[in-house]
């Protein structure tokens, strides 16, 4: 089963759900691989504790770019116009090519009538696999700076982690999406089983959630959502309940021994099941039993 | 002369949009400032103003239209899709996986039969507004199921290009993350202000940013950092602060505070709400980071 824990805002605490959540899951169900989906801020090995050992390690260079040869081109600038993506900028009257928007798509290529445009490939990312002290297996996308094509990036984090599931017969993949509702994102849920949308008691945390559920409506999974540091505005959550119309699997308070958890590198899971942010994560974990099995 | 700052972040719920509102509201005291919300995934500046509406411009996606009285089922359009979007159904007909298309018209472009019509879908929607407290502002917003992001950051600052002049200052919200689209957005900068928090994990994620900046733009643009929640119990302060140090950057910080939790809860501007408030003051000196004189 993959569970994909994912948020609409950023910093309400996927990072922190997501790696004591698979820390639980491996430790008292039937085991966890972990997938860490944020590609452009890729933490969850060190949430987990840091790492333990490297299984694997590859360089991904699948994004294509174009590039006019100028000896060629003859100015007629049918590819500024026919560009989509704003990629191809008039410059001193020559096509310039903005290689960070260039999708690589070829459209440029297919009007060029004097085929001055050709394409290679650039380094879309890295995606490596490490075991975590914490025990978890994890598998992180970490994308080329300034990169685009971080769906294809997350697609293949998901491959991995599901290879080395199946490798050591473990079922659950639990996958700590990125910030938003874009390309990463619905890249993390398609075809997923279980989205867990971590909300804060924030008015701009549960817009981000309803954005988020709306992409979610899209596909056909189970969805659920953890209430996390709400005793900052305890208030608000009726509205979020309300708003949402969601099953609520728990309630974590605000817990200064989870930032103190991610300095000492020493996961709630396994070091502080005894604090009030372990105690209510224990509670999310069991609700989730009936949902994950 | 205008002046674009752009506030970007790497990791999310740093402070972003905290230091974003309020830094607006401070320098819109003595310049005509506009406020841009590029965090297209999720918007949330508007939440910290009283504001009117005062145009709206939407963001149009290419789609696809298969003629199936003209399409000869070459497969021209199915082989030449990047997104692998078109799928034959042999013998039947071409369909479109929507989720999967980019909408970059490639395959209207190789139709040998012409059989592909355009049509638009919303992909988003840039609106302007005025605010009570005197800050203008824009606000690009993605609509939910669409996934070019990056498409839709730079289509919003394309539009304030167009009117940029009129200000003195551009505060710029960005999203979380260090992609394609947070290129754009310091590429448009004069000054980037980098939020981060003191917890490992705002470090790396500062790293990333950093190295995004220094990629690109060392030497070109400024890159001052502010530690917000400095002093968060249990934080990592001091491996945050030698990170800054030992790469000669220029920072400031804002103290962890219930105040600033409470203000963003309520939507307050804590510099107005709270003038006196030692976060107030903080903020203050995000000005004399910036070597300004309010």
């Amino acid at each position: 089963m993959e569970i994909v824990v994912a948020s609409g805002k950023g910093g309400t605490g996927k990072t922190f759900l997501a790696s004591n959540l698979a820390i639980l899951i491996n430790e008292r169900l039937d085991g966890a691989v972990a997938a860490d989906a944020d590609v452009e801020a890729p933490d969850l090995v060190l949430a987990m504790g840091g790492e333990k050992k490297l299984l694997r390690s590859r360089e991904i260079w699948e994004s294509m770019k174009a590039s006019i040869d100028y000896k060629l081109c003859n100015r007629c600038l049918k590819c500024v116009d026919v560009c989509m993506f704003d990629a191809i900028r008039l410059v001193d009257g020559e096509p310039r090519i903005i290689e960070e928007f260039c999708e690589g798509c070829g459209a440029c290529a297919h009007v060029c009538p004097a085929n001055a445009i050709s394409f290679r490939r650039t380094r879309t990312g890295r995606i490596y696999s490490v075991e975590t002290v914490a025990g978890v297996k994890t598998t992180t996308g970490d994308l080329e700076i300034g990169g685009r094509n971080t769906g294809d990036l997350v697609y293949l984090v998901r491959e991995e982690a599901k290879e080395i599931a199946r490798g050591d017969h473990v079922k659950n993949i639990v996958i700590d999406s990125a910030p938003g509702i874009g390309c990463p994102v619905i890249s993390s849920l398609s075809g997923a089983d279980l989205l867990i949308i971590v909300v804060e008691p924030t008015s701009q945390s549960l817009k981000g959630a309803k954005r988020l559920l709306k992409v979610a409506e899209s596909f056909k999974m189970k969805v659920t959502y953890v209430a996390n540091k709400f005793d900052l505005n305890e208030d608000f959550l009726k509205t979020i309940d309300s708003e949402l119309g969601l099953e609520c699997v728990g309630k974590i308070p605000y817990d200064s021994e989870v930032p103190s958890s991610y300095s000492m590198m020493k996961p709630i899971a396994i070091h502080g099941m005894d604090t009030r942010a372990g105690k209510a994560l224990k509670e999310v974990f069991e609700n989730l039993r009936s949902w994950i099995t | 002369m205008t002046e674009i700052i752009s506030v970007i972040g790497g990791k999310g719920g740093t402070g972003k949009t905290l230091v974003a509102v309020n830094l607006a509201y401070m320098l819109s005291r003595d310049y005509r400032t506009l406020l841009v919300d590029v965090d297209v995934d999720n918007p949330c500046a508007m939440s910290f103003f009283k504001a009117r509406q005062l145009w709206e411009k939407k963001v149009l996606e290419f789609r696809p239209r298969i003629n199936q009285d003209l399409c000869k089922l070459c497969g021209t359009c199915v082989r030449n899709c990047p997104e692998h979007a078109l799928v034959m159904i042999p013998g039947k007909q071409v369909i479109l996986v929507e989720e999967l298309c980019a909408g970059c018209g490639v395959c209207r472009l190789v139709c040998p039969f012409d059989a592909i019509e355009e049509s638009w879908i919303e992909g988003g929607v840039i609106r302007g507004y005025e605010t009570e407290d005197g800050v203008d502002l824009v606000v690009g917003e993605l609509q939910p199921t669409c996934r070019r992001s990056p498409v839709m950051i730079l289509k919003t600052l394309n539009v304030v290009e167009g009117f940029m002049r009129k200000y003195g200052y551009i505060i710029m919200d960005a999203p979380p993350g260090a992609d394609a689209g947070i290129y754009s957005i310091m590429d448009r900068s004069e000054i980037i202000l980098a939020v981060t928090e003191p917890t490992p994990l705002g470090l790396m994620d500062l790293r990333k940013v950093y190295r995004l900046y220094q990629k690109f733009f060392h030497g070109k643009k400024r890159f001052l950092v502010i530690v917000n929640k400095y002093g968060l119990p249990g934080g990592s302060d001091h491996e945050t602060r030698r990170f800054l140090d030992e790469n000669g950057i220029a920072w400031t910080t804002i103290p962890y505070d219930d105040l600033v939790v409470r203000s963003y809860i309520s939507g307050e501007l804590i510099i107005k709400a709270h003038p006196n408030s030692e976060a107030a003051n903080s903020l203050r000196r995000v000005i004399e980071l910036l070597g300004k004189k309010i």
